[in-house]
């Protein structure tokens, strides 16, 4: 039973931590796909997960210092997703999930005159298989490591009134995106506080779309956190997340000189389990320090709030 | 024998003065024929230019060396019925101002030479044409 609880909290936690924001002059923040469960499913097990995610965008930065660029008054999205995991053997495990950007806006002021530019639409798929090299009882620990890929099947021909929409403000990044992940837990069954760590690495392919030719910079996550059972059904987790984004790159292998960042944000995340595998969460990104290379929008903050339900499809749970 | 060269110059006369009967009325034949013909011609439909059907001619912009978040407005000069308009642009930002004009902007990534395509609509096709803006820091 404690076991099952603590592999939910770190699914949960999971969740949060694979949401990538990217730094750029223009955008909210764009989640990256996978539901981020870094722990396998149990065999046979199916988990699935629905969350609702709000982004805001308001501050320029020049490098670590805010500036007073008032030109985007706020950029922001409403984005749900689904997120399936199946357990195809007691080591492996598949996970796929797909969002919609209900509303992807930015609000800007441009020669005087305010504008409004607002898309919405499906945004990338992700797929996931992740496997446990090891796992423990006492303590119990577990390493996972993953590897996936993320299409951009949704929506990246946005127009208003026969316009097209820049592309940070469409809802698919355009791009076909490789990761690979490592994840490790470790707590001890009698005690109230664990810890976790996890890395992520992403590599972008080029887009390359009539006069569009585009790479967004390789993205690298580390997180480290720290888990505490507040009671039997109610958990707390203090995350801290680091995020390096390389610059992007233009035709002719041009670097951007305004793309690209470090951040580090505080990830705090709420956890209530009820009963029969029934589980909400909520929590928050935070940004404690960005830098980013030139100019940029940055984010603001995030909350994301979901629902789970694991399944499991053995007959002898059935 | 008098008689009969009275009766040969008769004869000619009379000959002469069919042949001039008949002329004037082949001349008033023929004038009748030519209206008839160009009235023929006048029922064809004139030749036209078929770029008149969807043409676009040139897209301008208020400038094309901006600064970042400077604004400028590209205006598309096409010709042609029930044309549609789609814009693009490979890095910046635009809205659309009226059916041929669209305001441009760019953000501090977007610097560089970028490129702004216009593709124009209607039933007998698409054409297009791109103008390039340099967007300095």
């Amino acid at each position: 039973m404690i076991l099952r609880r603590i592999i939910v909290l770190f699914y949960i936690l999971a969740l949060s931590v694979n949401n990538i924001a990217y730094g750029q002059c223009c955008t909210a923040g764009n989640p990256i796909g996978g539901d981020g469960s870094n722990i396998g499913a149990d065999k046979k097990e199916l988990r699935i997960s629905a969350s609702y995610k709000y982004s805001l965008s308001k501050n320029y930065f020049y490098h670590d210092i805010k500036t007073d660029l008032q030109y985007v008054d706020k950029s922001y999205f409403d984005y749900g997703s689904l997120s399936l995991t199946y357990g195809i053997l007691s080591k492996l495990s598949a996970n796929a999930e797909l969002g919609y950007f209900i509303d992807k806006t930015q609000k800007l002021t441009i020669n005087n005159e305010s504008e409004l530019i607002r898309a919405h639409g499906l945004g990338d798929l992700a797929f996931n298989i992740k496997y446990i090299p090891f796992r423990t009882v006492k303590p119990i620990s577990q390493l996972v490591i993953s590897a996936g890929i993320k299409i951009p099947v949704g929506a990246f021909n946005e127009q208003i009134n026969g316009v097209t929409i820049p592309i940070s403000l469409q809802p698919s990044s355009g791009s076909l995106k490789y990761n690979a992940s490592a994840f490790y837990m470790r707590k001890r069954p009698d005690r109230r506080f664990g810890w976790n760590t996890f890395a992520l690495f992403e590599i972008s392919q080029t887009i390359k779309k009539g006069y569009l030719i585009y790479r967004y910079g390789n993205y690298f996550q580390f997180a480290f956190a720290g888990t505490c059972a507040i009671t039997k059904k109610f958990d707390f987790i203090a995350n801290a997340k680091f995020e390096f984004r390389g610059r992007d790159k233009r035709e002719n292998n041009l670097k951007i000189e305004s793309t690209g960042s470090y951040v580090l944000y505080i990830n705090p995340q709420l956890i209530y389990d009820f009963k029969y595998k029934w589980g909400l969460f909520a929590m928050a990104d935070i940004p404690l320090y960005k830098y980013v290379n030139g100019c940029q929008l940055t984010n603001t903050f995030s909350v994301q709030v979901g629902l789970r339900k694991s399944f499991s499809l053995c007959k002898s749970n059935s | 024998m008098k008689i009969n060269n009275t009766e040969n110059l008769y004869n000619m006369q009379n000959k002469w003065q069919r042949s001039a009967k008949n002329f004037v009325l082949f001349v008033i034949y023929l004038s009748l024929l030519i209206p008839i013909e160009s009235c023929k011609k006048d029922r064809e439909p004139p030749l036209t230019d078929t770029s008149d059907n969807l043409a676009l001619d040139s897209l301008v912009s208020t400038k094309k060396n901006i600064a970042t978040w400077e604004a400028i407005y590209i205006t598309a000069y096409a010709r042609g019925q029930n044309l549609s308009f789609q814009w693009s642009a490979n890095h910046g930002s635009m809205t659309g101002r009226d059916s041929v004009t669209v305001m441009y902007w760019a953000c501090e990534s977007c610097v560089g030479l970028n490129t702004v395509e216009c593709k124009v609509n209607n039933e007998y096709g698409t054409v297009s044409d791109t103008i390039m803006i340099r967007v300095n820091p």
